[in-house]
């Protein structure tokens, strides 16, 4: 479960790059890579910009990027919030993991 | 698209993804055959230059760095270098004869580079083998014990290993050992001249039968691990990494395309085994060489011409398996395959013709 408030980083091990037109994302300590799309890479820029990301910032920082209205990005970004936090690529930093 | 696609797009697009760091030729042994010229002489690159070199190599996109030598653990700065290294998030790779890994130093890397995996020579199954071949009485022994250090601190490491004539009758009981750490053996088959062009480690190369023996306990072994990976969903980050070969990209390799190799002078090259500097890091950024250097144009353009000349030679090996740079050392010419290549594609073209009957 995640809310706009919850602070998250990404975990310790993962290591992430974009490359040509896409982006990689290596969890070392699995021993796995992942080839990422497009949003959850734009949210992965931000968070090696800042320790520490919330779904706000977040919104607030991809509302340009994207064409389509707050309440849409707000959803679409805590979906991928929560599948990036399932992947364990981020970890909640204020309780929620 | 896969991890492996990816990396294919980079030899076939030219974008720089991996680089091979060569921080110093100090080393703590003395192996018989390394390829270091240890007599090259030029101005090491200080701290800062590697920092500076550090962050055009994560604006350009690479991902894996190799910290490589000598033994990179005898660089001064070989902790700081590496922390900065895990700060600016590449994967990283260091390349150690395990020598210098004792307990707390262990504990270091572990803790301040934090690498993907460190990459250790083996070099024999007993220490008369071992010993002989790094040319330090007790480095097998020595070896053995910081093999444990890190298998109990959970630091990953790979076994790679050159099949030459003084290992080949131990090359069973070298797989029984990997196997013990529950890790498999890379074994390269290829024995190389010295970077200063001298022939002798050539004199080691190992047997026909010894070749034959190895290639079907690599078959064997990687039976043994697909068996023990079965339950796994997901590709393993080392398997894809294993994945990426030759096919389908037009070239025989990834030097100058995706790679390059750093000397601890400067001098940028376009492997490890191909030494002529296409630029030096003292006059040059990195950026600069890989977008103007006429000799990495060069490079790129043989690893296909190669490729064309090794699919129509041995399509049945799908082209694969040649090294330009090696046989530009050997035979002078990067196009010219030398003896040693030809022959163990001979053996590799018969398992394969057999194996299709």
């Amino acid at each position: 479960m995640t809310n706009t408030e919850t602070e998250y980083r990404m975990a310790p091990d993962i290591r992430f790059r974009r490359v040509l037109d896409e982006a990689v994302v290596v969890k070392q300590d699995n021993n796995q890579v992942i080839v990422i799309n497009e949003v959850s890479a734009s949210i992965l820029d931000i968070f090696e910009e800042q320790e520490t990301v919330t779904a706000e910032v977040l919104v607030n920082a991809l509302n340009e990027a994207y064409d389509v209205d707050r309440p849409t990005l707000e959803k679409d970004i805590q979906s991928h919030l929560e599948e990036l936090q399932t992947a364990e690529i981020i970890t909640s930093v204020t309780g929620h993991k | 698209m896969s991890y492996a696609d990816l990396i294919r797009r980079t030899w076939q697009e030219n974008v720089l993804f991996s680089v091979l760091i060569e921080l110093t030729y100090q080393c703590n042994l003395n192996c018989y055959y390394c390829y270091n010229d240890r007599e090259q002489q030029g101005i090491p690159l200080s701290q800062q230059q590697y920092f500076d070199f550090f962050d055009d190599l994560r604006s350009m996109g690479v991902l894996h760095l190799v910290l490589s030598g000598g033994e990179p653990l005898m660089h001064p700065d070989f902790f700081t270098l590496g922390a900065r290294a895990r700060q600016l998030g590449f994967v990283i790779r260091v390349k150690s004869n395990g020598h210098a890994l004792d307990k707390e130093t262990v504990s270091r890397i572990r803790a301040e580079v934090d690498p993907f995996m460190v990459d250790i020579s083996l070099h024999g199954a007993t220490g008369a083998v071992h010993d002989r071949q790094t040319g330090v009485s007790g480095s097998f022994e020595r070896l053995l014990k910081n093999l444990h250090f890190m298998q109990e601190q959970g630091l990953r490491f790979r076994l790679n290993s050159a099949l030459t004539r003084w290992n080949e009758d131990e090359i069973g009981a070298m797989f029984s050992l990997a196997h013990g750490f529950d890790i498999p053996l890379n074994i390269s088959m290829s024995i190389t001249p010295r970077d200063s062009g001298d022939m002798e480690p050539l004199s080691i190369i190992p047997e026909k039968e010894a070749v034959i023996r190895t290639m079907q306990l690599l078959k064997d072994q990687a039976v043994k691990w697909a068996e023990k990976d079965e339950t796994v969903d997901e590709k393993k980050f080392i398997d894809c990494e294993s994945e990426v070969t030759e096919k389908d990209t037009g070239k025989v390799c990834g030097s100058g395309s995706s790679t390059v190799t750093v000397d601890p002078y400067g001098n940028v090259l376009p492997c490890v085994q191909w030494r002529e500097p296409a630029g030096n890091l003292h006059q040059q950024s990195i950026k600069e060489i890989w977008l103007h250097a006429h000799l990495l144009r060069e490079v790129r353009e043989i690893t296909s011409q190669a490729k064309e000349k090794m699919l129509e030679k041995w399509p049945e090996l799908d082209g694969a398996g040649y090294c330009p740079a090696v046989a530009r050392l050997i035979t002078g010419n990067p196009l010219e395959e030398d003896a040693q290549s030809v022959n163990l594609k001979i053996i590799r073209s018969e398992d394969v013709l057999e194996e299709n009957l």
